[in-house]
Formats: C-alpha cells, structure tokens, sequence
C-alpha cells in the first residue's frame, strides 16, 4: 500500500518529497541514517502539508524498522550482513522485508519430500520463464528422498533434477543472490543448507532479430542485433564460429547490473589492446547502465575531442568482419548497438555496403563520401571567403553573378549562414522527432515554402539557399552517424575562420585538424593511419577498395598476431580452367 | 540565460555583422572591371575606371537585355601626379570599397610621357591584388574607349575582353597581359608591344599593333603591317593576302606562321636570322586548275611576295630600335652581358643584318580544282 | 624532415640565384645542391656519434664544456632566426596579395598559433601532420605548376650558359644558400628515430632531400621560364608572381595559382613548428636528451611568443632579406661548415688515441 502511495505523493507535494524518498531509500543500500532535520525543517515549510507528511514519515519508519528486523535475524545467525544463514524462516523474513513489498517478487514456500524439508522458490514474475518453473522447479516438491538423506546431499540430488534449467550456480551470498533473481534468476532456498540454488530460468521480452534500420544496406546481409545479449552472442557465434571468438562478461552498473561483452578472436586480437579494454572496463563505476554509449565514452582515450573514437553499429555482419580485422567488440545488455574500437578516422567511412559490391562500385561510393566531406566541410567557408575576403580568386563571370546575386541583401553572407542553417536544424530535429510520415511532409514543406519564401522576401541570396543544401545534403552522406555532428561542428569553426581570415583561415584550421587527428590514438592506433603515419599496404581498404584477393593483411595499425587475412597467391583462373578442361577430356 | 551570456552572445555577433579586417563582402566592393590611364594637364595622370552598377550586374547575371532605364556602368575619373593618387581620389567619389582585384582590362593611352608610363607599370607592378593576367591595350583615347554606347547585352568593354580570352577569334591573337609588359619592360633586348585599340563609330577597331622603345609608343602599325608582324612573332590565326599572279587574282586566308629568330654575332657584327614557315588555304584563284605543280609555284610565289614586305616591317623596326619578344634577349643574357645598357644594344641592333627565310604552304585547297 | 628545410626560401628561391649566378645560375644549383648533400651526410654522421645523448652534451663532450654551452645557445638564436625570418616573410606575403587590411600581428599570430599547436604534441603527432600534408600540397602545387608551363616566354633563360665563370656560380650558390639552411635540426631528429629504422632514417633523409632538391629545380625552371631573368631579380616573391599567372577557366576558384600560395601556408607552418619543436629541445633538454613534459610545453610557449614579438619588428620584407642575408647567413653557413670540421677530425684523434667513442657510420 505504501508502495503504491508514494509516487502519488511525489508527483502531488514535488520537491520535497522526492528529497525524502531519496533519504528514506538510503537504508536499504548502505544504512545511512534519516536526515530527520532536513525533513522537519521541510515540512515546517510548507504547514498545510505537515499532516500528510507526519503520517508518510511515520509509514517509512515503520518500514524500516521492519527491514533493519529482517537484516538483524539474519545477522544474528550468521554474524555479517551478506552470507546466507541457512535458515528459510529468516531468509523469508529478509526477502519479505526487503524485496517482498514489490508485487512482481514471487515468495513460495514449500516442503520437498517425506522429510518435508522446508525450501522457498524466489523469483520475479515476469522475467522468468514460467514453463521451466513450473515444470522443473515444483517437480522437486514430489521428490521422493528418505528423511535421513542430509541437506547437503539433497542439494546435489535437486540439481540433477533440473533438466530445463540452463546455468545452476550456487552461492551463499545476498549480494549475489539478489541480482541473480532481479534478473530473471530464481533462487531456491533449502533449510539447513547454507548454499543457495541459483537457477538460469531467464526469459527475455525480446524483440525479433530486425533489418538494420540506421545502416542499411542494398545487398549484402541486413540482419542487425536486438536487445538480448545471449542473442547477440549467438548471432556473432553464428558468423564467426571459431573456437578462439572469446566473449568475456563484465558486470557494470551497481543498480542495472548490465552484462557488458568483450569479444575478441583471441587468435588475432593484439592482447595489448584487451587487456587495455578490458582493465578500463572494470574500472567503470555507475550506478546505472542503460545504452552502450555510456560506456563508450569510458573507454574513449581522449574524452573531450570531438572526434568519435567508437564505432556504434548494429549490423551483426559488420561487427563480425571487424573482429575478424583484429578488433575488439563490445556488446551490451539492454542495447542492440554494439562498440568497435580501436578505430581510425577511415572506419567510419566504411560500410558493410562497400564488401558487398564490386570494388569498382565500392570505391566509388567511398570516393563519394569523401567527396561529400569535403562540399559539405568546405563549400559554404569557401563561400564565404571568396565572396567576401578573397574575390580575386574567382573567374570574373561567377563573380558577377554573386555579386548580382547579393544584391541589396540585409545580411553578410555569414548572417545568412546562420539563418539557413538554423532553419535546416530546425527542420531536421522536427522530422526526426515527428512519426516517419509526417516527418517527410515537414521535410518538404520546409525545403519547398521555407526556401522559396525566403528568397522572395528577400532575406537570402539564391545562390545561398543552393550552397546551404548542397552543404547540408553532402554532410549526410556520412555512413557512420557518430561522425556526422563532429563535422557539423568543425563547419561552424570553419565558417569563423573563413570569415576572419578567408582562404588563409580555411587552410591553416585544416591544418589544426590534421594536426588534432594525429595526435589522436586510440589504445596505440594512430587515428589518422594509414595516412599518417602511412601504412601502405593499409591503403588497399581506406578511400577505395581493392579487389578481395589484393587485400591479404589486415590492418597493419592494429598489431594483430596474424597479420595476414588471406594467401599471398590467388590461384590463376586460367590454370584452373586448363586443368578443368583436361580432365573432362579424359 | 543570464545578462553576461546574452552580452557576450551580441559582443561576438556584432563584428560578425559588420565585418572585419578584410572581410568585405562582395556588394560593399566597386568592382572595378576595367581602368585606364591617360595624360593630364600639368604632367598628371587621369585614371579612369568602370564599374558596373546594381543594374548592370543584375542583367549580367540574368542574360537578359537591360531596362530602358538603367544605367549599366558608371564611369569615374580622376587626376593626380601618380595614378595610385589618382585612384584614390576616384576612392572618395565612391561610398564602397574601390576594388581592383577583377580588372579585366587595362587601357594605356598612347599619349602617356615615356615618364608615366613607366610611373604607371611601376605602380601596376606593386598592386598586390591586381590579376596579372588582365588584359593591357593601347588607344589614343581612353575617354572614347570607356563611353562607347552599349550594344544590346551588356557591357561593350566586356565584349572586347571576350574577343582576347577567345583562343583563335581575332586576326591577330595579340593579347598582351599586364604581365607581359611587366616581364618586357626590364628585360634587356625586349621591346614591348600593345594591341592598338581605336574607337569607330560602330564600335572598336582592334587589329593594329602598337610597338614601344623603352617606355615610348613609336609605331602604331597598320592593319597589314600588324598581320606581317603577327606572322613573324607567329601570332596571326588569321591573316590575309591577295595580289595578281601572271593576271590570275590569287586571294589566301587563315596564314598562320611558325617562326623563329636566330640571333648571333660573327666579326662583331650582330646578325639576326629569322624563319617562316607561313600556310594558308586558298580562298580565291581565277586562273587555270590547281596541280601539283602549279601548286608549288603558288606557293613560291606567295613566299616571294611576303618576304620583302616582312623585311620591310623588319628594318622599320630596326630603325627604331624596337626589337619585340625575346629576339635579342637570349643573346644578351647568356653570352653579352656587356650589352646590356640599352643604348649598346640599340646600337649594335641597328647596325644588325637581317635575313629572312619565308617558305610557303598552302595546307588547304578547298572544295574544288 | 622536409620540413625542415622546405619554407624558407620556397617565396624567395630563385630571386638570388638569378641575380648573382646570372647565366650561371644553373651551375650555382647544382653545386649548392651538391654541397648540400655533403654537408646533410656529414651531420647525420656527426649525430651517429653518440645518439645516446644530446647534441649539447656531445659538443661539451668533444670540444669544452664552454665551447658546447656557446654552440647550444648558438643553435638556440639560429633557429629563432629562421623561425622569425619565415613567420614575418609569410605575414608579409599574404598582406601583399590576400589580406591586406588585416593587421600583421593577427596573421602572423594565427601562423605561430598553428605551429605550436602543431608542436605541442611532440615528435610523432608533428611528423604525422606533416606527412599527411605535404605529398598533397606538393602534388597540388607541381600540378598548378604544370599548368604555367604553357606561360613560359623566356624558356631561352633556363638553359646553362656554355661557358661557366668561377665567380658568379659560387656567389650565386653563396647567396642561394637559404635554400636549405634548416637542415640542420636533423642531428636532433636523429635520435627520436627508432634504432632499428636509424639507417633506413638516414637513407630517407638523403632521398627526400634529393626529391626536395629536385622539386625546387622544377621551380627554377618554371619560375625563371615564365617570369625571365630581368623581371624575375626585381620581383619581391618570384614564386608568387609566376604563381599568379596558373589560371584556369571554367573552373570555380581560376587564380588556382594564388590558392597554392596560401596552401604553402603549410610549408610555412611545417617549417615553424619544427624550429619550435627544435627549439624547446634545445632549451628543456638534460645531457642524456630527456625532455619533461611540462618544460617542453612552457618552453613552446615561450619559443612562440618570442618568435611573434620579434617577427612584429621586421615590419619590411627589404630589411628582413638585407638582415638575412648580409648577417644570418654567413654566420649560420659559418657555424654549419665548422661544426663537421671541428667534430668529425676531433672524434677521429680521439678514436685513435682513446677509443671509447666508436662513431657507427650512417650506412
């Protein structure tokens, strides 16, 4: 009852009751003590409450009290806080007072066999297959054992009876029993035995393995991660089914207690770089876990640049490839993006499109990518400082045209930047929070009356409008969203330094972020490879794309312990053809 | 927000309005298209410059005819000792930027002192933003020159720069950068050399060369003498000849010419050797039907009758001390430093003999016998 | 490495060349190319003495401690002298054709800015930047080159005269000198290099020194083809000038020419950023060629600041070449022939009556 009050309380009274919550919750993790002060001093504040919080405070007492009962029982027989007594009585006791006020926790108490052993079944409703526990777990009450057998071989008898069961564990430790059942575990308890079954019963609400929506791709494999780690694991062991893919777990996460993946082949990946990942993996301390971005930005070596130093995907293909390069793979529970790294600045243009077309193709689109970097980094700066710090360098035909163009307009070109590309964010933050049909008629509607109102009214030059959507469209074309913001921002110093300096600003800001990108690494990978330093044989899969047969190493800057990915020598097809054709003859 | 940070938000926006340093955009700039220079009472320079106005522009960047109305350019000019002087006075007639980064063209008076022009190329040397490819001409009268009135399509000084950046368009593709008069004028054995550009009542006259000693215009030179000259410094696309052959009218078109100039020194006496070797199509022939041998007296015949006149042009030139394009640069440079003085070259030029070796093709016969 | 001598004289070669090697000027290159190759093998030899410790430390070592200290500080003005020289040179080049209301200081500032940043990272991040920028900008600038080609009316100059005269080609080599000047931070390069890639380094030093060479050779050509000898001495800048004339049409920026001025803007940067680098060595460095971080750091600031102050004097590309050439230059080609003449015999007697120091040849 109290449980379900509260929230109304919180949202009715607003801030100080949620200052309350917060200290009354305090026990239950560390057993602070009730800052009584600060309550009064609240509620004396606002009198007209006073009333209603008098009782609420009285209700939380009560409920503490009965939690510090529960905690002392058990310490009283096993002489800390943590271990299992071995008793069910108290073990109910303390799950009844600490977890047992949720309606999803499921308490059943029962007796297994002639001896009638007491025993309890913990889980939470939901998260639990409820077919293995109905089927395996109330099998063992049948158990027929005679009344001599001790707890402890009762304990071993029980698990072979669980067939349906995945992992069985046993512990005698709260701190571990309490998230094994939080996350669809089901512990059970047996009186006299100080060890506690944990049962694998999990089920997860998951949604079907999906097309990947934020890649996609035209050919090639489409299917992306869902949200179930296990199923990731197995999508990955499906591609990949060498013995040397290692998934290592590491739990994140005081509360959410996230399961976080590090995969590998450790048949290829530089140890150096695990273990490197995997010591800042565990020195991650939060209380929650809830994307994989959260601990992405952990295991970034540089935090503050604008640069992404991860690679996100979703694409089970994708991740799969990259660790067969020799990298490192971080999957997380709860999120169907899984992390990339080591990476250099080239990765991020690269898709899974780019294996699956010919390398004519693949080059080309790669190629167009850069292209489209540079329109969209640099056409609107260099618009900007060859109209107006260095026209000298323009034909005399396109200057006249802009100056034609310009005109009478209130605004510096600068201005006008701001102003479309204000509109443009606009408009793309409204398409994207807006459902995918509307958003496409805002698209329009703001392209077509936006754009052709503002030029009638005379605010922006048309010539303005063509540079802005060239520039906005050009910087789309990035594969790897994470990228894409990095130069939307470096536009904008882009823009400062042309306008203050023009083509010289341009330049020397280019040169600051060469600079910027070398003195990037990541885990000992140079950011800017294969181009500096130059990795010659690296180049053979950066802007363009060889043919497959001429990529034979994988990339040098990762130091894998295989550097080689295929045979030096492709068998000739004419060779083969020739032998083919001799035998048939025969 | 607080106060501080909306502040702070105008403070950076404010220059980024008004600009900075040298952020000007385009339309606070007079785009100056085209300048002149010519003499001035009181030994000064009157400098003259074009720039298009809002009207202009607009149809130029449109194509379409320009309104009744509308003025296309305007014109300013100004007086000064120096012409730098005199631009800047021309800066306080405007209330924009006076910009001299596109010149298209830049017009010499040929009445210019050996003086101001050289006061004028300094000048036009030291412009750092000048575009050293724009184009430099000669006319007797730069005021006639920049009022000519506008054919339909804009602006008629763009015409002309549209006749020189045209590859091929005009008789003779004398086009002389700023730069090639800035790279002659100090070098030893280099004459300098300008299109000679007269105004007609239909619009301008271009075809003639006007040759310099040092700084001084000494010869304008007729049209033909202008084709002869093009043929020797081998610039001529489309030069023309006619003259009656044994009675028969015979009518050449399109000469070109690959020449060259061998200059050298025997017995202290300079000697300059020039090659030609002119082609042609045949345009017009009264007489009987071109064979193969008959083909061959043409052409000796045509080269017959060039060689004298080039060689007339040639000692006229000699005469007055002009030696345009590098004839006796090469020699001076790496084998008579001590000529270098001009009035030791000058000397030695004049006493020069000359001989010219004209040999004859004709490339093409046309459509019939 | 190519930074290192790729900078100073790429706005002002082959003005000196011309006017004092006159026809000669294609010996005078060649000898001084050829010097040059001599002078780079014999420091790097001289940095393979002892690439243990610093060069400080090896002068103190070899000759006296007062003679070393006195070389290191000696080092110290040099590189400050060309960082300097090439930072007011530059500022004043774009005030001259590109930014010409903008003040010296913020040009020159916004130069230096990017130099130190360039430098604050190190060795490595500054030999990267530079790798990635340089085969760029000097393709780019070979291929506007290409496009001037057809501008070339004084071809006739380019050719070697037929009779070479002693004075002219040492005086125009002499006065050319500049050209590679800044070689001489490569003894300090040396030992960053990995020991294992110390000779392939070497090989690379002189080859890419060889191709830097063979760049500027194809500048003289162009340079002196399109602008010609007379015009070519009395220009400020003749790159510039004959840069200016690449134009192509019916391509969005035509003065392509001009935009390869400003992209040396690298060249310049490069150059700079090495001297910083150099230079912060130089000052923070201990005998055995340790750096601390934080001492590196201020002495950049320091190095960068200083190099800005001074810059702001030369407010006159008259003065700053006159300077140069009638002080820095003899003084820096003094101190480059003595040290190989003073180290190398002085390890040699050493070696021969107490061999503790055992010079490993560069090849």
């Amino acid at each position: 009852m109290n449980q379900a009050r509260r929230p109304r309380l919180e949202r009715k009274n607003g801030k100080a009751y949620i200052k309350r919550g917060e200290t009354a919750h305090a026990p239950t993790e560390g057993g602070a003590i009730i800052d009584g002060s600060q309550i009064t001093r609240q509620a004396s504040q606002k009198p007209l409450l006073e009333q209603e919080l008098l009782h609420d405070l009285t209700q939380s007492t009560q409920k503490f009290v009965q939690e510090i009962e529960g905690l002392l029982a058990e310490h009283a027989l096993v002489g800390d806080f943590d271990g299992y007594s071995g008793s069910v009585t108290a073990a109910y006791d303390r799950i009844k007072a600490t977890l047992g006020q949720s309606p999803d926790i499921v308490i059943r108490r029962f007796q297994i066999g002639v001896a009638a052993v007491d025993a309890m079944l913990v889980f939470v409703n939901g998260q639990v297959d409820n077919n293995i526990v109905d089927r395996d777990t109330l099998l063992i009450t049948t158990l027929d054992e005679p009344a001599t057998t001790s707890p402890a071989t009762l304990l071993t008898r029980l698990k072979s009876h669980f067939l349906a069961v995945g992992h069985i564990t046993h512990t005698t430790s709260w701190s571990k029993i309490i998230p094994t059942v939080m996350l669809g575990g089901t512990a059970l308890f047996i009186d006299g035995v100080r060890e506690v079954l944990l049962l694998d019963t999990t089920k997860f609400p998951a949604r079907a393995v999906t097309r990947a929506q934020s890649e996609p791709s035209i050919k090639g494999p489409q299917e992306s991660f869902n949200e179930v780690l296990l199923t990731q694991m197995d999508q990955l062991r499906r591609r990949l089914p060498a013995g040397t893919l290692r998934f290592e777990p590491f739990k994140i996460g005081q509360h959410t207690h996230t399961t976080v993946i590090c995969a590998y082949l450790s048949d290829v990946t530089n140890p150096a770089i695990v273990e490197a990942i995997k010591e800042r993996l565990g020195g991650i301390h939060r209380s929650s876990i809830q994307t994989s971005n959260e601990i992405g930005e952990y295991l970034a070596d540089r935090r503050f640049t604008i640069f992404p130093q991860i690679r996100f995907s979703e694409r089970v293909d994708l991740i799969a490839r990259n660790l067969d390069q020799g990298k490192v793979a971080i999957l997380t529970a709860n999120d169907p993006t899984a992390m990339l790294l080591p990476n250099t600045l080239v990765d991020f243009y690269q898709t899974t499109q780019d294996y699956a077309f010919p390398f004519w193709d693949a080059s080309l689109m790669r190629l167009i990518r850069l292209a489209g970097l540079i329109a969209g980094l640099y056409l609107m700066p260099f618009y900007i400082a060859l109209s107006s710090v260095n026209p000298d360098l323009l034909p005399v035909k396109l200057l006249l045209t802009i100056d034609g163009s310009r005109q009478g307009m209130p605004f510096p070109p600068e201005v006008e930047v701001i102003i479309m590309w204000l509109i443009i964010e606009i408009l793309r933050e409204a398409a994207n929070r807006l459902p995918q049909q509307m958003g496409t008629t805002i698209g329009t509607v703001g392209a077509v009356v936006v754009g052709t109102a503002i030029v009638k009214a005379g605010l922006v030059d048309a010539l303005m409008i063509i540079i802005v959507t060239l520039t906005a469209l050009a910087l789309f074309t990035v594969p790897a969203l994470e990228i894409a913001s990095t130069w939307r921002w470096l536009f904008w110093f882009f823009i400062v330094a042309a306008w203050l300096f023009g083509i010289y600003g341009i330049v020397l800001l280019t040169v600051v972020i060469v600079v910027h990108l070398s003195s990037l690494e990541n885990f000992g990978v140079p950011y800017l490879s294969p181009f500096g330093p130059t990795r010659p044989s690296d180049l053979a899969d950066s802007w363009i794309r060889l043919p497959f047969p001429q990529i034979r190493m994988r990339p040098t800057t990762l130091r894998t312990l295989a550097p080689r990915a295929a045979k030096t020598d492709p068998i000739n097809p004419e060779v083969i053809l020739h032998r083919a054709q001799t035998r048939f003859r025969q | 927000m607080t106060w501080w940070r909306r502040g702070l938000a105008v403070l950076l926006l404010l220059p980024l309005i008004s600009g900075c340093w040298s952020n000007r955009p385009v339309e606070l700039r007079a785009m100056v298209l085209a300048m002149g220079f010519a003499p001035a009472p009181q030994n000064r320079i009157r400098a003259t410059v074009q720039i298009p106005t809002t009207t202009g522009l607009t149809s130029l960047t449109s194509g379409s005819a320009p309104s009744s109305s509308g003025k296309l350019d305007y014109i300013i000019s100004a007086c000064a000792l120096t012409p730098g002087m005199a631009l800047t006075r021309i800066q306080d007639q405007l209330q924009t930027d006076l910009y001299l980064g596109q010149v298209q063209l830049i017009a010499c008076s040929s009445h210019l002192s050996a003086g101001q022009f050289r006061l004028l190329e300094d000048y036009l040397t030291r412009l750092g933003p000048l575009d050293k490819t724009a184009y430099i001409i000669a006319t007797p009268s730069v005021r006639k020159l920049f009022h000519i009135e506008p054919k339909v399509g804009g602006l008629p000084i763009l015409d002309l720069i549209g006749g020189f950046s045209c590859q091929g368009c005009e008789t003779i593709m004398y086009r002389q950068h700023q730069w090639d008069v800035e790279t002659a004028l100090p070098t030893a054995g280099d004459s300098v050399w300008m299109p000679y550009v007269t105004v007609t009542p239909t619009g301008f006259n271009t075809g003639r060369i006007l040759v310099y000693r040092h700084c001084t215009p000494v010869w304008a030179l007729s049209p033909h003498d202008s084709m002869l000259l093009g043929l020797i410094l081998g610039i001529t696309a489309k030069g023309y000849v006619n003259f009656v052959m044994q009675h028969d009218i015979l009518g050449i078109r399109t000469l070109t010419s690959h020449s060259s100039v061998y200059p050298f020194v025997r017995a202290n006496r300079l000697y300059l050797r020039f090659g030609l070797a002119v082609s042609g199509t045949l345009d017009s022939w009264n007489g009987p039907p071109v064979t193969v041998a008959r083909l061959g007296s043409i052409d000796s015949q045509v080269a017959h009758y060039l060689a004298p006149q080039i060689l007339t042009v040639l000692k006229r030139l000699q005469r007055q001390g002009v030696a345009p394009e590098g004839w006796l640069a090469p020699l001076i440079w790496r084998s008579y430093p001590s000529w270098h003085s001009p009035s030791v070259w000058e000397a030695h030029y004049r006493k020069a003999v000359l001989i010219v070796h004209v040999h004859f093709r004709i490339t093409n016969v046309g459509d019939t016998e | 490495m190519v930074a290192s001598y790729l900078g100073v004289g790429i706005f002002q070669f082959p003005r000196e060349l011309a006017t004092f090697g006159g026809p000669d000027a294609c010996w005078s290159y060649l000898l001084l190319t050829t010097g040059y190759f001599l002078l780079i093998y014999l420091f790097l030899k001289i940095a393979a003495i002892d690439p243990e410790h610093s060069f400080g430390h090896l002068t103190s070592d070899l000759l006296t401690p007062l003679l070393g200290f006195s070389i290191r500080w000696f080092r110290i003005g040099v590189h400050l002298l060309l960082a300097v020289v090439v930072v007011a040179n530059f500022g004043q080049v774009l005030r001259t054709y590109f930014l010409m209301g903008t003040p010296q200081w913020a040009l020159e500032g916004a130069l230096v800015g990017t130099a130190l940043y360039a430098a604050w990272y190190g060795t490595a991040v500054l030999g990267r930047t530079l790798e990635t920028g340089f085969v760029p900008t000097l393709l780019a600038s070979l291929l506007i080159g290409l496009l001037v080609i057809g501008r070339m009316r004084f071809a006739w100059a380019i050719l070697p005269s037929s009779h070479i005269a002693v004075r002219p080609t040492l005086l125009g080599a002499y006065h050319s000198a500049y050209l590679f000047i800044g070689f001489e931070m490569l003894v300090q390069l040396y030992r960053h290099v990995r020991v294992d890639q110390r000779r392939a380094a070497v090989r690379w030093a002189l080859s890419l020194y060889s191709a830097t060479a063979a760049f500027f050779a194809f500048g003289f050509v162009l340079v002196m083809g399109t602008e010609g000898p007379a015009a070519l001495m009395q220009a400020q800048w003749p790159p510039v000038s004959a840069l200016r004339l690449a134009n192509l049409r019916g391509f969005f920026i035509n003065k392509l020419g001009l935009l390869v001025v400003v992209v040396w803007g690298l060249f310049t940067m490069g150059f700079v950023a090495v001297r910083f680098w150099c230079l912060s060595h130089d000052l923070t460095e201990t005998g055995d060629g340790r750096v601390s971080s934080t001492y590196y750091h201020l002495a950049l600031v320091a190095t960068a600041l200083t190099t800005l102050l001074i810059s702001q004097l030369l407010s006159n590309v008259v003065v700053l070449v006159h300077l140069f050439q009638v002080w820095g230059l003899p003084i820096i080609l003094g101190y480059l022939l003595a040290m190989p003449m003073l180290i190398l015999p002085t390890v040699w007697l050493r070696n021969r009556f107490r061999p503790r120091l055992a010079p490993s040849p560069p090849h």
